[in-house]
């Protein structure tokens, strides 16, 4: 056996804490060990080229690289090892970032367990054997679960690059809140008129199904060969997609949770959304008071929504514009912590509706009460340290967006991930942002968290166009980490069955033993756990690895 | 669908650029990127860390860098420039100029004895790292570029300048590579689409004299911090300043943003953010560090940004909303002179470093590409795009993402990437009639 151990300084995140030159001395003494190195960035094209190199130089058979975590540039590794016709199931990970020198930085205590890791890595590996990825056709179409502005882009997009497009929306209609929107920023657009063009056009195409009033209830199958359940006015529905876009909004944040708000006690205190629909109905006297808040639902830890909404401030700025409008004579009053007009146009906006007269009050808001005379708004002025209180006719709360009501229920379908304030987890927030722990189930818009129009159009499209490049291939790799019954061992009890959460175990009644259906398998192991006759193993993860993996880690050094 | 035979230019090889041509060659499109530096991975190769999650930025990008030279749809040609276009049925015919390097990327095996040899060693200060610290003539900016070649600055080298050299770089050069001859090539080729990725400059504050870059030495902009705490840096990563290390950090946000004097009303989106890294990256590496941020509102809008912000300050980073009217020399030290708005009180903070979060300015050759492909531009110079179709410009066909149409964080030059990507599909699809 000739290992290859390589170990990456990943610049100053791994070498700040751990001995790296140390250890790649140190393995070298090991009988199997061929060659053992350390590189500032093994991901590099030198870090990468060193790899090949001493494969082919020492004709390696196994590959140790002792890095970042494993779900980050797993791929990349193992081509290294395929481009040198080595079988790529022969590459092992150690993660000495994640796992060491991120948690503590004693450089003694992370090299020590460094080591350990690396050299469970080497003893795990003397087990592995080559695993060959098997082939599948995929499906060219798509599912997109949700309606709105970015759900719509994906859709479109898809449709005209020839997809079969399934499109779910839970309400009656599409568009989502965009179509609630007067003034969509920054292009001051009416947001019913940028839905209507998109409606109309996705409504024109041939390959495109809309479910509307509808909402999936199964999910199962694999990459390229997903089966979706709908429940549609008409029945259910049962299609084939290769690949899904999630992208199923948010919920706008209930200002109910912050009783001290006095919403939906007192008409006189309205949200934004609020303000939208109801502007033309509006009625003030003729020099109205008029209060707007901001960070309504966000950067609020005590009600769970510790993040920034990242929309508020321009819609409280839009709020505001639109009363000073309506009623030059207003006296309007925006109360804020931090100014976050970002967005384009944002700032020239701000500066713009100062000079319009709105007054802006750099304040916390502790309570909201309505008085017969007037809303009395109690709060501190942050910049002068006084506590206030001031009546006004109307309290506008730009609210926040929360997480979308179905996020949970979409999450545990589709089996992806949640991030802590349910919304849908990007795979890395930089590198695969659209990209779900999923193969081929993306994620577009403010359903992975606060987004405007413009960048909600951007993520549906850019999702869409990742899952078109995966499906136009035609074809898919499946992961070889599936499981295998031992028909001598098993004793047909069928625990494993109701173990499976892929339903990929079938019962063969005249045998009375358990087979696996290999392409419905998603290697998760659970059958192995449960079979009480050690009869199911699963590929690439035998005992006598997981064994050898742990006596290396309790192994006197 | 068949997408082989369409062939897509991107222009700017940061990682907008990089994210538009590899999706698109994911889509099966054969894509020419022009980059017009010696490497590609722009800005954000230039970075140590990125926010909020702090991943080293050479490894988030590194990978993808590497994935543009091997990818088999991607050509990939640096030290080039686009030197006309004119339109052609749907698509476009452009004309690039791909300037010499002087080594043949075929023999040069980037071993760097070359380099060690050139007379010029360590005379030439370094554009990679924002001119701090110096390098050879004929060079490679940084160990992880792509291509992973060296090449000839003709403008430093003294044989391609002036003529006169011992060229010791060729007797040192083992594969023959080096070559004095190379003229470079000048081609035209058609295009069914193109996708601008130029990406951005940093403000100079240097007309900002009340601020002392330029003039007071531990005075350096964001940008050149970066390069500082870079392990790729001039410093090894080391946070020194002439030779020592600096214990009192000063920070100063919105330095030509939100700024009519510097001609920039504009927020800049990112140096908030930026801010706020430097601002923990000094807090773990430097012990017992002093740090003042100096801000008008922080702007942590993305996602984790403000959780990010706050630990930032639970570890020990003093905010004072205010900008400083002046920062001047005090004993052995810099002095801080700022009003802290939420005191009402007037402050001298003595301090070692002062680093100032310059904003985000149109790269200056955008200008000159925007007239050769007749693309309009805003007031401040960003291509200017459909609100709706946010990498839309004037030109159809002609598409535009990342800093290139204004101010963007990585997050959101990765979406406009994707986006920009998706439209040149389209766009093509289209055209076709398929």
């Amino acid at each position: 056996m000739k290992t290859g151990i390589f170990i990456c300084h990943c610049g100053h995140n791994i070498k700040h804490t751990v001995d790296v030159a140390g250890l790649s001395e140190y393995f070298r003494k090991y009988p199997q060990v061929t060659v053992s190195e350390d590189y500032p960035f093994l991901c590099s094209e030198p870090g990468q080229n060193m790899i090949t190199d001493s494969i082919e130089k020492h004709g390696l058979d196994r590959v140790i690289v002792a890095s970042c975590a494993p779900s980050l540039h797993g791929e990349l590794f193992k081509d290294l090892l395929r481009k040198k016709d080595v079988n790529p199931f022969l590459l092992r990970r150690v993660s000495i970032r994640e796992h060491c020198s991120w948690v503590g930085d004693d450089m003694e205590e992370n090299t020590e367990k460094a080591k350990r890791l690396i050299l469970s890595g080497l003893y795990g590996a003397a087990h592995f054997i080559p695993l060959e990825e098997k082939q599948v056709d995929v499906n060219k179409s798509a599912l997109v679960l949700g309606g709105g502005v970015s759900g719509l882009s994906a859709a479109l997009f898809l449709s005209k690059m020839d997809m079969q497009v399934y499109l779910v929306e839970e309400t009656p209609e599409l568009g989502g809140r965009v179509r609630e929107l007067k003034s969509v920023w920054p292009s001051r657009k009416n947001g019913a008129d940028i839905i209507a063009e998109m409606e109309n056009e996705l409504k024109a195409r041939d390959n495109v199904a809309i479910f509307t009033s509808s909402k999936l209830t199964n999910f199962e199958g694999f990459f390229g060969n997903y089966q979706a359940t709908i429940d549609t006015p008409n029945g259910e529905k049962k299609v084939m997609a290769g690949g899904v876009v999630v992208a199923i909004g948010f919920t706008p944040f209930d200002p109910d949770i912050k009783p001290e708000l006095g919403y939906g006690r007192d008409p006189r205190i309205v949200t934004t959304l609020d303000l939208e629909r109801m502007a033309d109905a509006l009625k003030l006297p003729d020099k109205p008071r008029v209060a707007v808040l901001h960070c309504i639902g966000s950067r609020d830890e005590q009600i769970g929504r510790p993040y920034c909404s990242r929309i508020c401030c321009i819609n409280a700025l839009r709020a505001a514009e639109g009363i000073k409008e309506r009623y030059p004579d207003s006296y309007v009053e925006s109360f804020y912590m931090d100014m976050r007009a970002h967005p384009r146009g944002g700032e020239e906006f701000f500066e713009d509706t100062q000079e319009k007269g709105v007054l802006f009050t750099r304040a916390n808001i502790a309570e909201i009460i309505p008085e017969p005379e007037g809303v009395v708004l109690h709060g501190e002025d942050t910049l002068l340290d006084e506590v206030f209180e001031r009546g006004f006719d109307l309290v506008v709360l730009s609210i926040g967006m929360s997480s979308p009501a179905t996020s949970r229920d979409i999450a545990s379908l589709l089996k992806i991930s949640l991030d802590k304030d349910k919304f849908f987890l990007e795979a890395h927030i930089k590198l695969r942002p659209f990209d779900t722990a999923v193969k081929g189930i993306f994620i577009a818009g403010s359903c992975s968290g606060p987004k405007d129009v413009e960048e909600s159009i951007s993520h549906g499209r850019a999702s869409a166009l990742k899952l078109y490049g995966f499906l136009n291939l035609g074809y898919a790799f499946v992961d070889p980490f599936i499981s295998i019954v031992d028909p001598k061992r098993c004793s047909g009890c069928r625990m494993c069955e109701q173990a499976c959460v892929a339903k990929a175990i079938k019962f063969d009644e005249d045998k009375h033993v358990v087979h696996v259906e290999e392409a419905a398998c998603m290697g998760c192991g659970l059958c192995n756990a449960t079979c009480p006759s050690s009869a199911i193993s699963l590929k690439g993860y035998v005992d006598t690895i997981i064994g050898d993996e742990i006596s290396a880690l309790l192994e006197a050094m | 669908m068949d997408n082989s035979g369409k062939n897509v230019l991107v222009v700017g090889g940061g990682i907008g650029g990089i994210t538009a041509a590899l999706e698109l060659a994911s889509c099966g499109i054969n894509v020419s990127m022009v980059e017009s530096g010696p490497s590609i991975g722009g800005r954000m190769i230039q970075l140590d860390k990125t926010f909020p999650t702090l991943d080293c930025s050479t490894c988030t990008l590194s990978p993808k860098m590497v994935e543009v030279s091997l990818n088999h749809n991607i050509d990939l040609m640096s030290v080039s420039q686009i030197t006309h276009m004119a339109r052609k049925g749907p698509g476009f015919l452009v004309g690039i100029k791909k300037n010499p390097r002087y080594v043949d990327p075929k023999k040069c095996t980037a071993c760097g004895t070359c380099s060690e040899a050139c007379v010029m060693k360590d005379r030439i200060p370094h554009e990679f790292n924002m001119m701090l610290g110096k390098r050879a003539a004929i060079y490679m900016p940084f160990p992880q570029a792509i291509p992973q070649k060296y090449l000839v600055d003709p403008e430093r080298c003294l044989f391609v300048s002036r003529g006169k050299c011992k060229k010791a770089c060729m007797d040192a050069c083992e594969t023959g590579a080096i070559d004095f001859e190379d003229k470079g090539e000048e081609l035209e080729a058609y295009f069914d689409s193109i996708v601008l990725a130029p990406g951005f400059d940093v403000y100079d504050p240097t007309e900002k004299q009340e601020l002392g870059y330029g003039t007071l030495p531990g005075v350096v902009t964001g940008l050149e911090f970066e390069r500082i705490c870079s392990v790729t840096g001039p410093t090894g990563g080391d946070i020194l300043l002439n030779g020592k290390e600096p214990k009192r950090f000063y920070f100063i946000q919105c330095v030509g943003s939100r700024d009519r004097q510097s001609g920039a009303r504009y927020c800049s989106r990112v140096c908030c953010m930026y801010t706020a890294k430097h601002a923990s990256i000094v807090k773990d590496r430097v012990k017992d560090a002093e740090v003042y941020v100096s801000y008008i509102d922080v702007r942590a809008y993305g996602k984790g940004y403000d959780e990010f912000y706050k630990t930032t300050q639970e570890n020990g980073a003093l905010y004072i909303r205010g900008i400083p009217g002046e920062v001047v020399e005090g004993d052995g030290c810099l002095v801080v002179r700022v009003e802290d708005m939420l005191t009402g009180e007037m402050r001298e903070i003595e301090t070692d470093m002062v680093v100032l979060a310059t904003g985000v300015r149109p790269r200056k050759a955008t200008a000159e590409l925007c007239d050769v492909l007749s693309i309009e531009c805003d007031d401040y110079g960003f291509i200017k795009v459909d609100a709706v179709a946010p990498s839309q410009t004037n030109v159809d066909g002609i598409f535009v993402c990342g800093m290139g149409s204004g101010p963007k964080d990585v997050p959101d030059t990765v979406a406009s990437g994707g986006e920009a990507a998706s439209r040149c599909m389209e766009y093509i699809v289209k055209g076709t009639g398929s």
